[in-house]
């Protein structure tokens, strides 16, 4: 766990420093929004507001495939510097690079999402005058929502830092374990958004909150084969 | 360590073809050999970043496929000296120590000595993509001497150096070799690695030709 806190204060201090990562993804998931908004004719007046039930949609999609490039651009970053190879034989268990990687994707996801929630609710009209958004219960969705994301892309961005087309791949390797995540998000801001806290929100935190260990655990075992084949 | 009937292929080639090694604890051994070797690929195989594709070993009491094991004795500094680019030398050296568990109160205090010996304080705080090809060399023998790991492997440590780097290269790397370290060189320059190394051994088309047995210091 020691190893995994200091790869994270030292991914938290890079990402401070260059911005790269952080630009990069809030870019792209500014630009996501704005053609979703655009092709499903948005726009920040009145028509918005029929809009709404898309919002929930919207906003974990641009999350889904943020997470995708952060997490990518961590492991990547490392080769860039040729420092991949030195990473992995530090002392320790592997299973904390995991960990370490996954706290750094985190909390710059975690940032990111304090600027793209609202915006996308914005945008598609779930945010604004007269629409009473349940902040903390929408919190926690977010929290364990892009936790589920950065977990299994953490994952799959080890496997693919060393192909060529890493880029293309990660994302549609790890869509099939996105889905669930992306699915229970979307349920559970879309029930809030519609009537605040209720049993069915309840059901999909638990099942995010469940999924999320599970990826966690299973990544953390896994991921010295990963790193060693 | 023990090295028997080691083979390691990359793709379709064979780079070591059945290798055998012995080397002491506490011994510094140099690799001499030309480009395409298997010199790199020896060191890495070594520090588990390569597998072997047939024979066995034994280092520090641990089988060469016991990745965990062998990873807590060794620190291979190769090719890509895993600096960040983004952090300062004393950024970087603050990372590697705590990434080895070695941190405490004098930590702080060896790592501004160290730099000092290198002649690095005063790029201590500028980001290492600034520094040249010397200065980066330089930082990466340093924090080879400080982490003193129980088996270095260092691969090419006078390229990119000029003379007072090379001197400083074999002061750091005997500094680690006094502090008990087994010390595996790789270079192509046996008049400066024999100045740390007692043994010379010449690697050609994956084999181990010839053993030079050399007093120390020689």
């Amino acid at each position: 766990m020691r190893n995994a806190l200091t790869l994270a204060l030292k991914d938290a201090q890079l990402a401070g420093r260059t911005r790269d990562t952080l630009l990069s993804t809030a870019f792209f998931a500014g630009l996501l929004l704005l053609v979703l908004g655009l092709g499903l004719g948005s726009g920040l007046g009145s028509e918005a507001a029929q809009l709404r039930p898309a919002a929930a949609g919207a906003v974990w999609s641009a999350l889904a495939l943020a997470a995708a490039v952060a997490a990518g651009r961590a492991f990547a970053s490392e080769q860039e510097a040729g420092a991949l190879e030195a990473l992995t034989l530090y002392p320790g268990p592997h299973g904390g690079l995991y960990l370490g990687k996954l706290l750094g994707t985190l909390l710059q996801m975690l940032l990111l999402s304090v600027f793209i929630v609202p915006l996308g609710l914005l945008f598609f009209g779930a945010l604004g005058a007269g629409v009473a958004v349940p902040w903390p219960a929408l919190t926690l969705t977010v929290l364990l929502g892009v936790l589920g994301l950065c977990a299994s892309s953490t994952f799959y961005a080890a496997i693919t830092v060393n192909l060529r087309a890493r880029e293309a791949l990660l994302p549609a390797l790890a869509f099939p374990v996105l889905v669930p995540v992306v699915l229970a998000s979307v349920q559970a801001t879309r029930y809030l958004l519609e009537g605040g806290w209720t049993p069915e929100v309840a059901t999909w935190l638990g099942f995010l909150a469940l999924f999320d260990i599970s990826v966690i655990v299973v990544s953390t075992l896994l991921f010295p084969f990963v790193l060693e084949n | 360590m023990q090295l028997r009937g080691i083979w390691l292929r990359l793709g379709r080639d064979a780079v070591l073809r059945g290798l055998d090694l012995d080397v002491q604890a506490g011994e510094a051994v140099t690799l001499l050999g030309r480009n395409g070797a298997g010199k790199s690929t020896l060191l890495r195989m070594i520090a588990s970043a390569l597998s072997s594709t047939r024979g066995e070993g034994r280092i520090f009491g641990y089988d060469l496929n016991d990745r965990r094991a062998v990873r807590d004795h060794i620190h291979l500094l190769g090719h890509d000296l895993g600096l960040y680019p983004d952090l300062t030398p004393r950024e970087n050296l603050a990372f590697a120590l705590k990434m080895h568990a070695q941190t405490g109160a004098n930590s702080s205090g060896n790592i501004d000595a160290a730099l000092e010996r290198a002649d690095l304080t005063r790029a201590a705080d500028r980001r290492v993509r600034f520094l040249s090809a010397g200065m980066k060399k330089r930082l990466a023998l340093t924090r080879l001497a400080l982490l003193s790991r129980p088996l270095v492997l260092v691969d090419e440590p006078f390229a990119n150096l000029d003379a007072e780097g090379r001197e400083l290269a074999i002061a750091l790397m005997g500094q680690a070799k006094a502090a008990g370290s087994t010390l595996i060189v790789a270079a192509h320059e046996p008049e400066l690695s024999l100045r740390v190394a007692q043994r010379a051994l010449v690697l050609e088309d994956g084999q181990l030709l010839e053993h030079g047995q050399l007093q120390e210091g020689a």
